[in-house]
């Protein structure tokens, strides 16, 4: 039984808005273990990467927040923003959306990797070159010396991808987060970046935590997936048993969506998170819905082994 | 349904507290320059006892020429006013003209354009009104027309800069698409999205226009005959209102021109938070 | 035959600072049948859109629609070719403009169109109906709405000029994969109803096969 990384106990975000307070993330309960790999699926808007910066304790301070979130039994919440400082990163490390935005371009990309070790007091600049030289070596570079020299414009999407990698692996942290890595890269880079994916828990034996709206490259990654909607969990399981018997009709339809399965939509839209429907979230654009979906939500018990939030 | 196009950004929803005061005091100054009839006691020409003090009848006392001071005060706001809006009008509009059509169509225009900018940049500004103002018949619009054809290209440059950011973004690509002319584009797709740059400058460009005319005012360099906050602080000087120590003739009009000044530049700064911002990134 | 590209090239830059973005490019499109483009980022795919669609001018070869050469059209023959051949872009929201409604961006290109002011609201919730999008949209600004629904307005917006050819570059990159399905199968709807001709260009294989009569690869 491996040890439990990341404990996320009835977390609830809710932002201020313009008008009326924006409930992004609801009741949100899930366990990562250590060596695990953890994805959250769903749409724009689910509050899938609300949570990631729950986690990361990187929201605004207005917000408000309930439930607990626990690495490795410290509280993230309870820290200090000095205690956070030294948590992030070396704990816990993220690979944001976008990579080419993510770098800053007026600094060579050997100083944004070397920084983070020499700050964190991890080794002094000699030896962290030595690292970040080795580091991008295995992720496939061909010259890392150009790589160290080079600024972040000189290199396409998929290279800056593989440099923020790198920036997170060379800390070794224990959780590492990736918020949606397919953003602006092309298809036929997908098969490098699910490696990449796969490599950061097998060599340390990291956990994963992936955020995307791709149910396939989800499956295809993680042990188990989480399915969100509006905020809410849906479902949740092995992520090859979700994919061929899923439990709830949005893990249904999501795959359908997918280009094996002919690109079947799902009808309707997603609901203003202000503007929620009665009873079940998702009966407004489910096709078994019943009277009784108009009017109860049903429960998620997040300790089954298969859990979906759906009474049929 | 409103289909008017938004040439004024939609303002954001920030506390308009902060702002009311130079808004209501810019309000005040234009309201008295418009019609000083209903608030001056008398008419500037009105000849009382000179170098009166300050009494129920003359708030401010009078000048040497016997001339009640707080009238005066209240006259001499059109002409500050009028040649620092209409210098700053004028500046923004040949200004935006100029870098609208340089940003939109490049090339060998957008050469020749900026060439003659850095031409207007060379000339300065106050030596030339004066050498004008000598040769040519006085008044308040040759200060206008110097101050505003002298001052654009600041603004000329700047508007260059946007509009050639938002050239290439793609609603301008859609427009072009669906068939839009050119002058279209550049008037109802380009235009709105540069407004909240060319408030802040016009409004600057008109402070700066007060400020101008004021020192050449108090210098004397301007058209004496011109009623003017400026011409009162010179008039003071060298009519012994400073000898014999007559605060009510130099300071109101001094404390105006500040007051004025503060106030329009405040207003740039409401319009610097506007919320409709176009990122390229 | 209704758009033909024979031997298109593009370079961008002078003397050393060259880059030949596309070479020797060509391609034949027939009425009601759709053309996949598929290559890596970077092949040029997004030049080749904007040649097609006459925003650029190539550096050698021609474009001809229904026959024509565009660069050398009068101008009936080149608004009649503006308004034939539209685009769609990748980015939803970027395709309008920041500082419009949705409604004020709709009711311009009505306008143009020639559609009188009276019939204006009731054109605009029929073209709305049409995409999948409820009215309510109308009154928000583009960075106020989901990318798919923006799609959804742009492709609405697309076919007010009644195209007979449509550039989709990159339309569903940007889309979540849930989203991406509504709006593949809208454009195929579209696309039966209308009898329009796509252009479709994308670096997702999947995505192209499922859309394309033909597929050329960059």
């Amino acid at each position: 039984m491996r040890t439990t990384l990341l404990r996320v106990d009835d977390l609830c975000v809710t932002f201020p808005g313009a008008g009326e307070p924006v409930p992004a993330v609801r009741n949100v309960s899930f366990a990562l273990a250590e060596g695990e790999r953890i994805a959250l699926v769903g749409e724009s808007g689910c509050g899938k990467s609300v949570i990631a910066q729950a986690v990361m304790r990187l929201l605004p301070p207005e917000t408000a927040i309930s439930g607990s979130v626990r690495l490795n039994g410290i509280d993230i919440f309870a820290q200090s923003e000095t205690a956070m400082e030294k948590i992030r990163g070396v704990q816990m490390g993220m690979v944001f959306q976008s990579p080419e935005r993510a770098l800053n371009p007026v600094y060579r990309i050997g100083k944004q990797l070397t920084d983070p070790l020499v700050i964190h007091g991890i080794c002094d600049r000699t030896e962290a070159k030595k690292r970040v030289r080795d580091v991008l070596g295995s992720l496939g570079f061909t010259d890392p010396e150009w790589m160290m020299k080079a600024y972040p414009w000189m290199c396409s999407g998929g290279m800056c991808q593989r440099v923020l990698f790198a920036a997170v692996l060379l800390l070794h942290p224990q959780l590492v987060i990736a918020d949606e890595p397919t953003k602006g890269l092309d298809a036929d880079r997908l098969g490098e970046l699910e490696e990449m994916l796969c490599a950061v828990s097998e060599r340390d034996g990291a956990g994963l935590l992936l955020i995307t709206h791709d149910l396939g490259l989800a499956a295809r990654t993680a042990d188990r997936v989480i399915v969100m909607y509006s905020g809410l969990i849906l479902e949740s399981g092995p992520s090859d048993v979700v994919l061929k018997n899923p439990g709830h009709p949005y893990t249904r339809g999501l795959v359908g969506s997918l280009p094996e399965n002919g690109f079947t939509p799902i009808p309707g839209m997603s609901p203003a998170l202000t503007d929620l429907p009665s009873g079940c979230v998702f009966h407004p654009r489910c096709p078994h819905a019943l009277e009784r979906c108009r009017t109860e939500m049903p429960d998620l018990c997040m300790d089954e082994e298969h859990p979906a939030r759906c009474r049929i | 349904m409103n289909t008017a196009i938004r040439y004024f950004p939609a303002f954001p929803r920030i506390s308009w507290k902060p702002y009311l005061l130079p808004l209501a005091l810019i309000s005040v100054f234009i309201l008295i320059s418009a019609a000083p009839e209903a608030f001056a006691p008398y008419r500037p020409n009105k000849l009382f006892d000179p170098y009166m003090e300050l009494s129920a009848e003359h708030i401010l006392g009078t000048d040497d020429m016997g001339r009640d001071l707080f009238s005066l005060l209240v006259y001499a706001a059109r002409n500050s006013m009028l040649i620092g809006f209409a210098s700053g009008a004028l500046a923004v509009s040949i200004g935006v003209a100029i870098g609208l059509v340089s940003g939109w169509y490049r090339g060998l225009l957008d050469d020749v354009l900026m060439g003659a900018t850095d031409v207007v940049l060379i000339i300065p500004k106050i030596p030339l009104a004066i050498i004008l103002a000598a040769y040519l018949k006085p008044g308040p619009w040759i200060l206008i027309l110097v101050l505003g054809l002298l001052s654009w290209e600041g603004v000329a440059r700047v508007i260059r800069s946007r509009v050639l950011q938002v050239r290439s973004a793609e609603f301008i690509l859609s427009a072009q698409c669906l068939g839009f002319s050119r002058w279209y584009i550049m008037t109802r797709e380009v235009l709105p999205v540069i407004f909240p740059l060319i408030v802040p400058k016009f409004v600057l460009m008109t402070a700066g226009a007060m400020l101008s005319e004021s020192s050449l005012s108090f210098l004397g360099l301007t058209d004496t005959t011109m009623l003017s906050w400026g011409t009162m602080i010179s008039e003071s000087f060298t009519y012994s209102g400073f000898i014999r120590g007559m605060w009510n003739w130099w300071l109101p009009p001094a404390l105006c021109i500040i007051l004025s000044i503060l106030a329009v530049t405040s207003i740039a700064f409401i319009h610097e938070r506007g919320r409709r911002v176009v990122i390229q990134s | 035959m209704i758009l033909c590209a024979d031997s298109i090239t593009k370079t961008y830059g002078k003397k050393k600072d060259r880059v030949d973005v596309l070479g020797s490019f060509s391609l034949e499109l027939s009425e009601g049948e759709t053309i996949g483009l598929v290559g890596p980022s970077g092949c040029g795919k997004s030049t080749c859109a904007r040649l097609l669609a006459g925003l650029e001018m190539p550096d050698s070869g021609t474009i001809e629609f229904r026959g024509e050469d565009i660069h050398k059209m009068n101008r009936e023959a080149w608004r009649n070719y503006r308004r034939s051949v539209q685009m769609i872009f990748q980015d939803p929201g970027g395709s309008f403009n920041p500082v419009h409604t949705i409604c004020q961006s709709l009711s311009a290109v009505l306008a143009h169109a020639g559609v009188p002011r009276a019939e204006q609201e009731t054109e605009l919730e029929r073209i709305l109906y049409t995409v999948g999008v409820h009215p309510e949209i109308l009154g928000r600004y583009p960075d106020q709405i989901s990318g798919g629904q923006a799609q959804r307005v742009a492709i609405a917006r697309g076919m007010i000029m009644r195209p007979s050819v449509m550039i989709l570059d990159e339309p569903t990159s940007a889309l979540d994969v849930s989203v991406q399905a509504q709006i593949l199968h809208l454009l195929k709807e579209v696309q039966q109803e209308r009898q329009i001709a796509y252009v479709f260009i994308s670096h997702d294989t999947a995505v192209v096969e499922f859309m394309a009569d033909r597929i050329i690869r960059i």
